[in-house]
Formats: C-alpha cells, sequence, structure tokens
C-alpha cells in the first residue's frame, strides 16, 4: 500500500474541516511538468488512445461450451 | 517399578543421509519401478528440488497411515485382486546433518539431542505410496526461499501452514502448498490440481480440504462419458461443477484474457489459479527462447484440424514447423512467482498490460504444482500470439524431433505449453472479476492521459491489486505517512468485504488510489472511493471534464473520479 502523505492535496475532504497537519516526513515531491491543453487537443489524443485501444483488444469472446467439454487428462 | 527399556532397542525409524539418489531409491524401492516412474520423473524432480533447498539428511518413517490414501484404498485398491499395501512410508527432510546416533539419543530423551527434530531445518516430507507406478502421494516441502537470483524476490503467498508430527516433535511448515502425484485411478491431473487448490482456499477462507477421491466422485457426480473410477480425468466443465459443489465460486478465464498481471493479482491475495492448457508437440527443431514465435504456432494448432490430428505443415516464418499432434488438455494450480532479477528483460505482457504499465512484465516465474513434473514447478513466459497472448514453457521436456524452446545456457528444450482455460476459485463474495476492474482502469487510464496530454504510454502506468477490508484497513493503521484526517476516516469506513485496488502512477509519482467493491456486480460501477495523491493531476483532469472533454465514464464515476461525491467529503 501506499503512504497517503499528500491525501489531503486534493478536495476529498471538506473545506469546512480543518486542514489536516502535513507530516513532518514528506518526501521530496518532484513537479511532473505537465501541460495543459485545449479540450479540442485533449479529445483528438482521447480518439487517438480510443482507437489505438480497440486495435489492440482481443475480440470479445465468451468461453463456449465446447472449450468446457474438452478433457483434462495427460 | 519403572518402565525397564533395553539398551540395545533399534528405532524403527531410518536416518538416511541425503542424496538425490537417495530419494528416487525410497521413494520407487525396486529397480523396476524406478525404470518405469524414470518416464515421469517426479521423484528425481523431488530430489532435485530438495537438493535446490540444501537437504541433508532423510528421516524414513516406515509405516504411515495416510488419511488420503486410506480413502483410496478403500475406494478402489482394496478391491482388487492384486494384494495392495494399505500402509505408506514417509519420507521427512531436513536441511541439517542427522545422524542415528544423534536420532536414537533424541528417542531415548537425552538433553543434548533435545532439539535435534527442529522445524528450523525441518523442510517438508513426501509420503510414498504402495503404487508401483504412482508412488508420490501427499508431498508438503516448503516453498523456494524469497530471496531470488540477481535480486529478484518470490513470492507464495497462496501457501498454508502445515504441521507434521514426528517422534513426538510436532514439526511446522510455512508458505507451503500440498502436492501429489495423480494414481490414474482415483485422481487424474485435473483432480489433483483442484485438491492442491481447494488445499490453498482451505485456510485463507476456513474449510476443510476435501480428498481427491471425494472430489473425483463430486465431478464426476452430473451426467459422465466415461466412469467415474478408475478415472479418465474430467472435462473443464466437470471441473468447474467440482468447484461450485465445494461451495465455492469459480471465475473461467478464456486464453485471450490470461495475462502474468491478472495471475499476479490472484496469487498476491492468496487465491491459487488452476490453468488448463495444450502441451504442443510440433515437429522440426527446436527454438532458441529469444527466436519463439507464438502467433505462428497458435496459427499451425488452429489449423491443425482437431484435437487427435497429425498433419504435416509448412510455414514460410518462425519455428520449423512441420508435423505435429496435439494432445488432451493438462492441469497446473499456480501458488506462487518470481519477480524479474537486474540482468533479466521485461516478460512478455499482452498489448493492454504494456498500454496501463501493469506489473506482469516483472513476473519472470510462474511456480505450480504440475502433478507429473513436481512441486513449484517453474514456468517461464513466453510471448503468445492473438489467441492467447500468455504461452509458458520450461516444464515437459521435448524429445527429439519435436519442437521445443531452448533455454539459454541449456542443452534441454521444453515443449511450449499454450493455455485453454483459466479456473480460478474463490469465496463466493468476490464477485467482480479482474477484468472488469482492468476494463475500468484502461477508460480511466484514457482520460487521465488525454486530459494532462500524454501521449507516451509509459507516462503512465497501473497496478491492479486485490485485497480484502481488514488488509487493507492494516496497512492503513501501520502507514506512518497517512495523513491524520484520512487515515480516521478510512480506519473507520464501513468498506466492503472484499476490494480491488487500483493505484495510479504518472511519470512514475504516484498519484491516485482506487477502491472498487469486489462484492458488486462487473456491470456495475464498483468504484467506492478515489485517494488523490497528486493534486495538480486530479486538477488538470477535473478543468478538462468540466471543460467538456467527454472521457466516456459514467456520470457517477466522473464525480468519485475528481472527488464531487465521495464519502470522505464529508
Amino acid at each position: 500500500m501506499w503512504p497517503f502523505y499528500l491525501l489531503l492535496d486534493n478536495n476529498i475532504v471538506s473545506s469546512t474541516e480543518p486542514m489536516a497537519k502535513k507530516k513532518k516526513t514528506q518526501p521530496e515531491v518532484v513537479d511532473l511538468n505537465l501541460k495543459v491543453v485545449s479540450v479540442g487537443k485533449a479529445n483528438e489524443l482521447l480518439q487517438k488512445l480510443k482507437k489505438e485501444h480497440a486495435k489492440s483488444e482481443s475480440p470479445t469472446r465468451r468461453v463456449s461450451s465446447s472449450m468446457l467439454d474438452a478433457m483434462v487428462s495427460v | 517399578m519403572p518402565w525397564l527399556v533395553s539398551s540395545s532397542v533399534e528405532s524403527r525409524f531410518g536416518v538416511v543421509d541425503f542424496s538425490v539418489k537417495a530419494v528416487v531409491d525410497l521413494l520407487l524401492g525396486g529397480t523396476e519401478k524406478q525404470a518405469r516412474v524414470k518416464a515421469t520423473g517426479v521423484a528425481g524432480y523431488i530430489g532435485k528440488y530438495l537438493e535446490t533447498l540444501g537437504a541433508q539428511s532423510i528421516l524414513v518413517e516406515p509405516d504411515y497411515t495416510d488419511g488420503g490414501f486410506l480413502e483410496d484404498y478403500v475406494l478402489y485398491y482394496a478391491r482388487c485382486h492384486f494384494p495392495y499395501e494399505r500402509r505408506c512410508r514417509r519420507l521427512h527432510f531436513f536441511d541439517e546433518q542427522i545422524d542415528e546416533t544423534a536420532y536414537h539419543e533424541y528417542l531415548y530423551g537425552r538433553p543434548q539431542a533435545a532439539s535435534l527434530l527442529s522445524e528450523d531445518s525441518y523442510l517438508g516430507f513426501v509420503v510414498a505410496r504402495p503404487l508401483p507406478l504412482a508412488p508420490v502421494g501427499r508431498t508438503v516441502l516448503a516453498p523456494y526461499p524469497p530471496q531470488g537470483p540477481e535480486d529478484s524476490r518470490r513470492s507464495f503467498r497462496v501457501g498454508r501452514t502445515y504441521r507434521a508430527h514426528l517422534a513426538g516433535s510436532d514439526l511446522d511448515i510455512q508458505h507451503a502448498l500440498a502436492f501429489q502425484q495423480q494414481d490414474k485411478v482415483t485422481a487424474a491431473c485435473a483432480t489433483v490440481a483442484l485438491w492442491s487448490a481447494f488445499q490453498g482456499l482451505g485456510q485463507k477462507f476456513g474449510f476443510q480440504a476435501p480428498r481427491p477421491s471425494i472430489i473425483t466422485s463430486v465431478a464426476t457426480g452430473e451426467v459422465s462419458e466415461s466412469r467415474a473410477v478408475p478415472t479418465g480425468g474430467l472435462t473443464v466443465r466437470q471441473m468447474v461443477h467440482a468447484i461450485r459443489e465445494f461451495g465455492h465460486s469459480v471465475e473461467v478465464y478464456w486464453p485471450g484474457e490470461i495475462t502474468l498481471s491478472l495471475l499476479r493479482a490472484y496469487l498476491d491475495y492468496g487465491i491459487p489459479a488452476v490453468l488448463t492448457f495444450r502441451i504442443v508437440r510440433t515437429g522440426g527443431t527446436s527454438v532458441d527462447l529469444a527466436d519463439y514465435d507464438g502467433e505462428t504456432l497458435e496459427q499451425v494448432v488452429a489449423n491443425s484440424g482437431g484435437a487427435d490430428s497429425e498433419a504435416e505443415h509448412t510455414v514460410t516464418n518462425g519455428p520449423p514447423h512441420r508435423s505435429f499432434s496435439q494432445e488432451p488438455l493438462h492441469a497446473v494450480t499456480f501458488c506462487g512467482y518470481r519477480t524479474v532479477g537486474k540482468a533479466e528483460g521485461e516478460s512478455p505482457m499482452s498489448p493492454q498490460e504494456r498500454s496501463l504499465g501493469l506489473g506482469g512484465g516483472k513476473v519472470a516465474r510462474l511456480f505450480g504444482h504440475d502433478d507429473q513434473v513436481g512441486p513449484y514447478a517453474r514456468h517461464i513466459p513466453l510471448k503468445g500470439g492473438a489467441a492467447a497472448p500468455l504461452h509458458l514453457t520450461g516444464t515437459w521436456t521435448a524429445e527429439d524431433h519435436q519442437c521445443g524452446v531452448r533455454l539459454p545456457g541449456q542443452q534441454k528444450s521444453y515443449l511450449p505449453l499454450i493455455p485453454h482455460l483459466l479456473l480460478v476459485p474463490m469465496y463466493s463474495k468476490i464477485r467482480v472479476r479482474y477484468t472488469a476492474i482492468e476494463s475500468w482502469t484502461v477508460m480511466i487510464d484514457q482520460a487521465v492521459r488525454a486530459s494532462l496530454f500524454l501521449e507516451d504510454e509509459n507516462d503512465t502506468s497501473w497496478e491492479i491489486e486485490l485485497t480484502d477490508s481488514s488488509n487493507y484497513k492494516r496497512e492503513v493503521a501501520r502507514s506512518s505517512h497517512l495523513d491524520e484526517k484520512v487515515r480516521a476516516n478510512l480506519l473507520e469506513e464501513n468498506l466492503p468485504r472484499f476490494l480491488w485496488v487500483a493505484r495510479l502512477s504518472v511519470k512514475k509519482a504516484r498519484s491516485a488510489e482506487l477502491i472498487y467493491d469486489a462484492t458488486d456486480i462487473d456491470e456495475h460501477d464498483s468504484l467506492e472511493h478515489v485517494l488523490w495523491e497528486r493534486e495538480e493531476v486530479r486538477g488538470i483532469l477535473s478543468q478538462q471534464i468540466n471543460s467538456g472533454l467527454d472521457v466516456g465514464l459514467p456520470k457517477a464515476v466522473v464525480d468519485k473520479l475528481l472527488g464531487n461525491a465521495d464519502s470522505f467529503s464529508g
């Protein structure tokens, strides 16, 4: 399990709650260098990812009756 | 009047220096049997396995009543014309030198030998049955040690604690899983694979594991094409039926779904996985591990025209498959794995595993009980084809003129194994399949990558873990870095009994933990909580979705993902 040392850096806790104390032993937070792009650009990437996934996805199959009737006897 | 004990009394138990040959001789007895059983090699494998564990001594218990064999005896052997014996012999193994004199001193109660039979040096036992062709009965041996080669780690969480009572000493074997050879009478490979799986489930979910003859009897309780005893094996359907009849649920995964990440998720929670597979015997010459072409092999198998056919095939690429015959299926019960060592490359992954950066690629070996090979037999992952992304090898030796896979530094070649169906028996309240969580993870990963404009699939990675609320809260309670408020909320939260936990890392920084209710149903949104560790990730995701990015997730999931509808929000 991960340590949750940064969990309160979000809005999970209600704003009416007092902010919990930061831990003394907080590790160094590395800048992820994230950039915000336009929704249109984000959507383009999303569609591309969905297409790639559809290509790589195995065909949906159900366990067939004949597969269940195969003999395990070696 | 004190009891009189003659000082010349000889112990009925024997002490033998360990050697592979001694193990084989003790298990097989006479030369004739040895020759016959040599074909399967189980006795030899056990000897070599114990040699790897550092065995030094064998203590032979010559007259042992084994409950499992007794049941088989009553069911079948007692009514044979041939006078089979009903008693077994049990061999105990130690990794320290025990000599006859020291053992006698222990028996006579001499203080210097009081700690002679210690579980610190105990490696387990093998029951030798009086069956010429299948002498290896109930076998409980310690698994490989946790430390593997090149800083790799082994994990055996399916195992349990077994206690052996030996001449007044209670000897525990930890994290072990019982193994036995099929006798082809009361149990074929399917039965013993289920028997081992039930042994693993028994301790975890608190039930008495049934004996092999009972499993065969229950499995064949429904209409069966062949007689129950002597058994000719079970169909996969009968295996599923037996698991259900003993009160468990079973997830059946088809070959396209079987990945190392899936297996690891169940094994990590201590749930065994029974794989049925085809041992592919093709003609030709062996290929190096790096040249293995699973896709071509699958095509050859698919075009074979039936399980029992033999045909000539020529392919232009890949290994030189010329002819082959497919055999009936075999079964193995997986109970552990080893991670990749420093110098080892990543194991093959399915496209989806790779895209999600799941941990399957870090699994270098799977350990399973193969009743025709031995306990904890190591299986090496191979890149499969479109039908089955994961193939295996490393257990069944290729004979002359068979196309096998040659391992680095070894002369021997091993046959490829192509998965058929994977059976995962489990407690009935674990209802959500691994693949359902992986499907949610794909969609959420796409949403995160698109929002953050991460074009490189390596920028995000996931771990998917099955756990229960007790374990989860125990980890929360142990965590020293946990924020006070979140910790308190989590510890008091009424969580479902079983949980799937998916952990997201962005650019290798742990970013979020998604907690799913594993007791829900696959189709339903079972996402319970999302704990964000990197606010900037959640923030950009929220900004993009609120600006109109349609990530294709149900509104309830989006709300939980963005922290708008979490029970922790007060």
